[in-house]
């Protein structure tokens, strides 16, 4: 049976997490983790179609504890009395919520995020050498070229309507977006015209994407992305697709194209949720592996 | 908590997240408690919405807690098994189930707030829920149905075209009717069965108080509703629904329908 427990946490006890812990102590593999899923945009802590739940009883099935928690003002988490700017609090409170694990014994830590919940780990991580893996799923950070991800937008909705019956009866019936469909044709004409694609612009949004990435990579961080929907079709528009973006197989990119943005099936969401247990297994052993060769790290008491 | 109708300034609000029951029977729950010391306080239990729309609609249900709270009541929020971060999966519970825990979160709530009679809030499914266990109680004084499901065929029909738009916008090819999952959460064969004999609530003498907000489509079955509930002497008012159908809107949509739950806090001064 899995045990959890409610937390209020935070230098003002209101953030509300639920922790549950590993099912057996695994302890004798030296470095466990704990994993620290935040919000997925505005949706609380049970996550999308309670994917968090799914997760976290599934981490702790094999011996990795995991704290699902909403930050200020989400879910059943009270708004921060000190009236912080959001963009502060994205960095600030999930490294918050690590110094109270800390202080409960806990070292190290994987942050798990989707969308924008993805963007906050991404940050908090930065400079944090308790983060020894991130998980980011379908992180804003990789749609942030406005042409591209229309590029990408088009290709991924006129495959998809090209082969369903029903699309072209809403063409030939009015019930489609005429004013939105010709903008998207007339930018794909345009591109095409122009000799099909922007040499111009990926090299240097690949270089943006790698130097976002670039500080984790050095500071030890692994990571995992994943990307599905259109944002896995984005990622393949760029010049060498995901590979592009790894250097020695780091980061991690998995595709889940016929996944929507939240992962809502259950057979999809099902696949997830293995994906992720399995790399923080493995995770866990190699940092396990490190920290037999090297002497253990005292974090300074917060 | 501070004396008097109206809580101070720099109120903050009180609330304890935490776990009860036990085993495969372990529900979560936020006590929020009262912040005024005012007669007459009630003890509120909030049932919630179920599937897909449960997420969608939990960021008013939590506002309507703080705001009873506000007004000087004690609310007990909670999550039926394969609810939220109660124990066990959606896919092995239904409406059986859920009415053993809005029993047992009655008993719950009365426990926390020392009262020995409370109001019961249900949203959608959770509305039908409180409904039929509060006819079995004599510890139920009034009901507050928030958009009741009277009839569980419809919204099996209303999740069954919802998931098949989605299959639809997605690209997926099941047969309508076919699909054994609504917006990311099992549907099966006996919870199908469960929905489609859902009965109306029978009539209880101990229910003082019931107030029905109806969504226009659906009002023919708010007033079967309400005549059950109305025979045996419970005051029952019908009013309508004026505000969107957050359930139907997707959580980052972040609609909270301010203006019916002031109605909702004011009808729990009035009686």
């Amino acid at each position: 049976m899995v045990k959890e427990e409610a937390l209020m946490l935070g230098p003002h006890r209101s953030l509300v997490g639920i922790y549950t812990a590993a099912a057996s102590s695994s302890s004798s593999r030296g470095a466990d983790v704990v994993v620290v899923l935040l919000n997925a945009g505005l949706i609380h802590h049970v996550g999308p179609h309670r994917l968090h739940v799914r997760l976290s009883r599934a981490l702790a099935a094999r011996g990795i504890s995991a704290l699902r928690v909403d930050l200020s003002g989400i879910g059943d988490s009270s708004v921060r009395p000190d009236g912080l700017p959001a963009q502060e609090l994205a960095v600030r409170e999930p490294r918050e919520i690590m110094d109270e694990l800390t202080r409960r014994g806990h070292q190290n830590f994987v942050l798990f995020g989707i969308c924008s919940g993805a963007r906050q780990a991404l940050k908090a991580a930065v400079g944090d050498p308790r983060v020894k893996g991130l998980v980011l799923v379908n992180p804003a950070v990789l749609v942030d070229a406005p042409e591209l991800t229309s590029q990408a937008a088009t290709q991924y909705y006129l495959r998809r309507s090209l082969w369903s019956p029903r699309a072209w009866v809403n063409l030939f019936t009015g019930r489609v977006n005429y004013q939105g469909l010709f903008r998207s044709l007339a930018g794909m004409i345009r591109r095409l015209g122009r000799g099909g694609n922007h040499a111009h612009d990926k090299p240097a949004l690949i270089d943006m994407i790698r130097r976002e990435l670039e500080p984790l990579v050095a500071q030890g961080t692994r990571l995992l992305i994943v990307l599905s929907d259109r944002d896995a079709q984005f990622i393949k528009l760029l010049d060498g697709g995901v590979r592009a973006l790894q250097n020695d197989g780091q980061p991690q990119i998995q595709l889940y194209p016929k996944a929507d943005h939240l992962f809502t099936s259950l057979k999809e969401k099902a696949e997830l949720v293995e994906q992720v247990c399995r790399w923080i297994e493995s995770l866990q052993c190699a940092s396990s592996e490190t920290d037999a060769r090297m002497p253990r790290r005292v974090l300074p008491a917060d | 908590m501070t004396a008097g109708s109206v809580p101070r300034e720099d109120w903050r609000e009180e609330f304890v997240p935490y776990f009860f029951g036990e085993g495969p029977r372990r529900l979560y729950a936020c006590h929020h408690l009262p912040a005024v010391v005012a007669a007459p306080a009630k003890a509120i239990l909030i049932c919630n919405a179920t599937g897909h729309e449960y997420e969608r609609t939990h960021r008013t249900l939590r506002q309507l807690a703080l705001q009873l709270a506000r007004s000087g009541h004690h609310v007990l929020r909670f999550d039926y098994r394969g609810t939220g971060d109660s124990a066990g999966k959606y896919a092995h519970s239904g409406p059986a189930e859920w009415r053993q825990d809005v029993t047992t979160a009655i008993e719950e709530c009365e426990r926390i707030s020392g009262h020995r009679q409370i109001c019961v809030i249900g949203l959608r499914l959770g509305a039908t829920l409180a409904a039929q266990v509060a006819a079995v109680r004599q510890d139920v004084e009034s009901l507050v149905l928030y958009a009741p499901v009277a009839d569980g065929k419809s919204l099996l029909g209303e999740w069954e075209h919802a998931q098949a738009e989605y299959e639809h916008k997605h690209g997926r090819t099941t047969r309508h009717g076919m699909s054994d999952e609504v917006l990311g959460f099992a549907l099966s064969d006996t919870f199908r069965a469960e929905l489609t004999a859902l009965a109306l609530p029978e009539p209880n003498p101990a229910l003082r108080r019931v107030l029905i907000l109806a969504e226009q489509a659906a009002e023919k079955g708010a007033r079967q509703m309400a005549q059950a509930l109305a025979s045996r002497g419970a005051s029952v008012s019908i009013e309508p629904v004026d505000a969107p159908a957050i359930w139907r809107r997707e959580p980052f949509e972040a609609i909270v329908p301010f203006k019916l739950l002031r109605r909702i806090v004011a009808w729990m001064k009035e009686g």
